[in-house]
């Protein structure tokens, strides 16, 4: 009797506990889902301050650069808007937890100078307060970076932030700076975005297709229709995948599952090999900038025509260190290309140049075509600085108007345009 | 019966334990190569293997009490942001590496041209007019990426990754366009299975 009610005992104990551990492992597994939950909220709340933050930091790069009185109110609308937007973002975090009461004061104060700089006349007091945003938006990127490096590592969790420490942003410790969100590959490497091609090219066969694919790189491909964005052909490969258009039988994109080896080349052996893929794309072809990323350099390309560059016509090449083909991406030129009308300018350089900001020291010039909301302008290119910082700025050769400005920033891989 | 009764508490205590996010013995891959490799760096000698057994398991210990981590052979975020092999490279942009890691969550078995494709689908929704503005915002959209529900989403991308978030992000897209795309072998969604495939790469289908 006494050994029945101890086994009975036991077997009870043993049940509960089990039941206990399954209990508490499923609670423990609702409370760890509902903390990731809440971590990817505020992870996307703090991506979008961040990314709002650098956007603001890049707008007023370009407004301290601006001559033009509707640029300058254009780039105003955008920072209001923007730092409203980011201010909203901030409102989706934990704020006193996170210390962003200091952020969150500066995007309601610059959106709010900015909205009010709209109505009245810009004063001799505008550039330099222009000049301490930037500044103190510069700042604050480095400091939401640093957060956001910090969550990255692990030593930070925003969920926990509820209960103790803050993130320390707009800490007195001086950060180096970092690059805005919205970076583009060298200037108009981004295209138009058009939906069917300007020049008008003849059909061509899958055989020619394959052909086209076998120029750049030996594979054993099988060829069918890509139905997507672009009439092409689908080109699968052992090591690599290919589209090539329909129209004209341009190769679109190529990109290869390739390895680095153990030679690295120069730069300059590199832009002749990639120099010699550019050129079975485009006769003209010439580099317009060059970016290294991993183990490869990808290499814009324009055609150059006489003394004009056309940037909406750029491609990418990229060769990795050992000289191999790495990838192609030219669907821009495919669809950009076309024969132009020659135009002449109106305007000189030195008189082009005469209408930069007072300050600006240039370094480089050349005339181009650029387009901009799909209008194409002869202008002149001016590469230089102002105020510490880098900028590409373009000035109308028909009118002397300023058409567009990058602001170029250098990284431990190159530069880079934003 | 003082053994059973320790075995059921042994069993119960095994049951309570979770490793949310790290590696632990048992894990096989990449990661788990990276993680040998950075521990030889640092002295404590393992093969390189992709496996985590108790050679791993041992090192990672012993790393972890000369550090003043935990010690518990876990290789979890702090223990990895030690080793060097979860810090983020020095110049990357965040959007890149956020995409990164999420090409990392979804497609870290697949090769370069699957890794550029999911990096791809994802620069696709920002520019389209039916998904959100920003890589963060499509990447965190309620219900889109399996990898954000369960944690995945933070673990470090690895440097072919990276090189396939850079390559989608200044244009590459192998896909032509697409918006979507899914495992065949484990989708059970019929309106994503009813589209038509326009791409495949390794595991994974792409439609539009």
């Amino acid at each position: 009797m006494k050994k029945t009610f101890y086994f009975l005992t036991c077997g009870l104990l043993a049940v509960l506990c089990i039941a206990l551990g399954f209990f508490g492992f499923s609670k423990q597994a609702d409370a760890v889902k509902a903390e990731s939950l809440l971590e990817n909220s505020y992870s996307s709340s703090l991506s979008s301050c961040a990314s709002a933050m650098r956007t603001i930091e890049c707008d007023l790069s370009k407004l301290m650069i601006t001559t033009d009185a509707e640029k300058q109110n254009l780039l105003l609308a955008t920072i209001a808007q923007t730092a409203y937007g980011c201010a909203e973002s901030i409102s989706g975090l934990p704020v006193i937890a996170t210390g962003m009461q200091d952020v969150l004061k500066f995007a309601n104060q610059i959106s709010a100078y900015c909205a009010l700089m709209l109505k009245r006349e810009k004063d001799e007091n505008f550039d330099n307060q222009i000049i301490e945003f930037f500044q103190t938006s510069a700042k604050a990127n480095a400091l939401i970076s640093e957060a956001e490096n910090s969550i990255s590592a692990g030593k930070l969790s925003l969920a926990d932030l509820s209960n103790n420490g803050n993130l320390g942003i707009f800490s007195t410790e001086e950060q180096p700076i970092e690059y805005p969100s919205v970076i583009f590959d060298g200037p108009f490497s981004d295209g138009q975005s058009y939906t069917t091609p300007l020049s008008d090219r003849p059909y061509v066969d899958k055989q020619t297709a394959l052909g086209c694919a076998k120029k750049f790189i030996v594979d054993e491909f099988s060829v069918t229709d890509s139905a997507g964005d672009v009439e092409a052909y689908l080109l699968t490969g052992t090591k690599s995948s290919v589209l090539v258009s329909k129209k004209g039988g341009i190769l679109l994109s190529l990109v290869v599952n390739n390895r680095q080896g153990d030679t690295v080349l120069s730069d300059d052996e590199l832009q002749q090999i990639a120099t010699e893929y550019a050129r079975m794309i485009c006769e003209d072809a010439v580099v317009v900038w060059q970016e290294q990323y991993g183990n490869s350099i990808v290499f814009n390309f324009a055609p150059k025509v006489g003394e004009c560059t056309y940037y909406p016509d750029v491609f990418k090449v990229k060769i990795s260190f050992d000289g191999q083909l790495c990838g192609i991406e030219a669907r821009n030129f495919y669809m950009e290309n076309h024969v132009r009308k020659p135009q002449s300018p109106t305007i000189s350089q030195n008189e082009a140049q005469a209408m930069l900001k007072s300050g600006f020291e240039v370094e480089t010039s050349r005339l181009c075509i650029i387009s901009i909301d799909r209008q194409e302008h002869l202008a002149w290119e001016f590469f230089g600085n102002y105020n510490d910082n880098a900028y590409s700025i373009y000035i109308s050769a028909i009118d002397g108007k300023q058409l567009t400005e990058f602001r170029i920033i250098s990284t431990d891989t190159g530069k880079m345009v934003v | 019966m003082k053994k059973f009764i320790a075995f059921i508490i042994l069993c119960v205590i095994l049951l309570n334990s979770v490793s949310v996010l790290g590696i632990s013995q048992g894990a096989r891959g990449e990661m788990v190569e990276k993680l040998q490799t950075a521990l030889n760096q640092h002295g404590y000698n393992v093969s390189v293997d992709g496996i985590y057994g108790q050679q791993t398991t041992n090192a990672v210990k012993r790393f972890q009490q000369d550090n003043g981590l935990a010690a518990d052979g876990i290789a979890g975020p702090l223990t990895q942001s030690a080793l060097g092999i979860s810090a983020k490279p020095s110049n990357a942009d965040t959007d890149v590496y956020l995409l990164a890691r999420c090409v990392y969550a979804e497609a870290r078995g697949e090769s370069y041209v699957g890794k550029v494709a999911v990096a791809a689908i994802i620069i696709n929704r920002v520019a389209s007019p039916n998904f959100p503005n920003s890589i963060s915002e499509v990447i965190y959209q309620p219900g889109a990426f399996d990898s954000v529900s369960d944690g995945q989403i933070n673990l470090s991308p690895d440097e072919e990754c990276i090189r396939a978030a850079n390559d989608a992000f200044s244009g590459w897209d192998p896909t032509n366009g697409c918006l979507y795309y899914y495992n065949p072998a484990t989708a059970t969604n019929k309106w994503m299975l009813s589209k038509p495939i326009l791409f495949v790469a390794g595991n994974h289908s792409f439609c539009r």
